[in-house]
């Protein structure tokens, strides 16, 4: 499976292929997604924060005064409870989100975390499926390897996905720092290196997962429709047995991805330095599958 | 690549503006909604009165008229409505137009028109934010003009010719 590895054509079928991906309409598609699923995220919780501000200045308050006020209502036990139900983490954790660390920040990374997989898996689906049909892929087996084009092709997808990524970062946080001016610039980077992290190491496994799926088919619309399948059916299923029996199946959603996902934004560093490893398990596991199933299958 | 097959992003850039279009034209029927909505409301406010309804009906109605009308002005009375469906029709006729011509390939239909959009859309934001105040949602509203100027002058530059 490993013969023939180059690191030069890897390199090179990946930085091509982050190019090419603008030009297919999937790329395009994820860039535009993350961006505005991003911002819209964002948006839900900025802008009731820019509308206290503004009625504080109004009503004669400082932007320091706004800022305690903010910061009052966002570290409260409604909010920390909220926070808690959502994600189902425990006290001590919801408060280290929301109160040692920026809490508007913390927030929008929460629901990112929620988003991701999805957004994701728009911009990963089709790494091999499309040339696989069109018989494109014929004519690089004449220049390297199998396994080069198929790590290549992971490869330009991540840089893809993490040139988006930041892209929606610095808006968020330049944002964030200079119109709003909630918080230091230490605090902001701190949560945003932290955020960035989390979310580009939940994005690893589902890359990997479609890059898999994309080898299995030699159509680009059945491997999206096939993603999204596997990557919400069992989250749909787990929540609605959950709802239905009241059953604690934690350990079943411990099996996927998505059930370490809030501990990529742990306070405790050795729990979040656990879920980068499992993402990057995952990330692995995938890898293998489908770089073995495209090594072997009919181009 | 200029004369050749349509890329996937083209398309998909196509269908985007389908969509902006298609919202840009229910806003035109929202705005209008918005215009007619305090007058729709007194005439019923009025027939509640004829009808003999209790007090705190017409107070409620009351309110809701009052509510309306403050709608209204928050997006710049009737002349910002005007100005409203004006700047929803003409996004309306550009993003379907350009849509076309991106699935065309045409240089002045596709090109020319989405650039026309890409600067309208940007100043019509920055303009927008100028007039109320710079909020967050301006930064979304830019996102598409932005993507479709920087697109259609580098990605697919070379397959907007014919």
């Amino acid at each position: 499976m490993f013969s023939g590895l180059n690191l030069r054509h890897i390199r090179l079928v990946g930085s091509y292929w982050m190019r090419f991906s603008l030009r297919t309409g999937g790329g395009l598609m994820a860039i535009f997604l993350v961006l505005f699923s991003g911002l819209m995220v964002a948006h839900l919780f900025i802008t009731p924060v820019e509308g206290l501000i503004d009625r504080a200045s109004m009503d004669g308050h400082t932007q320091g005064e706004a800022a305690d006020d903010i910061a009052r209502v966002a570290e409260s036990e409604a909010i920390v409870n909220a926070v808690k139900w959502i994600t189902g983490q425990d006290q001590a954790e919801v408060e280290y989100l929301l109160r040692e660390q920026p809490a508007l920040l913390s927030v929008i990374w929460l629901m990112l975390l929620l988003l991701f997989p999805f957004v994701t898996s728009i911009g990963s689906f089709n790494q091999t499926a499309g040339d696989i049909g069109n018989r494109g892929l014929r004519y690089l087996l004449l220049r390297t390897e199998r396994s080069n084009i198929y790590l290549g092709r992971t490869l330009g997808t991540l840089y893809f996905s993490t040139a988006s990524l930041i892209l929606l970062m610095i808006l968020v946080l330049l944002y964030v720092g200079l119109k709003l001016n909630l918080y230091s610039f230490g605090a902001l980077m701190g949560s945003g290196v932290q955020g960035f992290l989390a979310l580009l190491f939940l994005s690893l496994p589902y890359i990997t997962l479609c890059g898999w799926v994309s080898s299995l088919f030699d159509s680009a619309f059945a491997s999206l429709a096939i993603c999204l399948v596997l990557v919400g059916a069992p989250i749909i299923a787990i929540s609605a047995i959950d709802a239905n029996t009241h059953a604690d199946l934690e350990w079943l959603e411990r099996l996927l991805p998505w059930g370490w996902k809030y501990e990529l934004l742990s306070g405790d560093i050795g729990t979040r330095l656990t879920a980068y490893a499992v993402m990057l398990g995952f990330t692995l596991l995938f890898l293998l599958l489908g770089m073995r199933h495209f090594n072997r299958r009919d181009l | 690549m200029s004369e050749g097959k349509r890329p996937g992003g083209l398309t998909a850039l196509a269908v985007i503006n389908f969509v902006y279009g298609g919202f840009s034209v229910l806003g035109i029927f929202g705005l209008i909604f918005l215009l007619n909505a305090p007058s729709i409301l007194g005439g019923l406010r009025d027939k509640l009165v004829e009808d003999g309804a209790e007090q705190a009906q017409i107070e409620k109605m009351d309110s809701d008229i009052a509510k309306m009308e403050q709608s209204v002005e928050d997006v710049g009375g009737h002349t910002g409505i005007y100005i409203g469906i004006g700047a929803s029709i003409l996004f309306a006729v550009i993003l379907i137009t350009s849509g076309v011509g991106y699935l065309k390939q045409r240089r002045g239909m596709g090109r020319k028109v989405g650039n026309i959009y890409g600067v309208l859309g940007v100043i019509y934001n920055l303009g927008f934010a100028l007039m109320t105040t710079f909020q967050f949602g301006v930064l979304i509203g830019l996102l598409y003009p932005v993507l479709t100027l920087v697109l259609i002058n580098t990605t697919f530059k070379d397959d907007l010719v014919r």
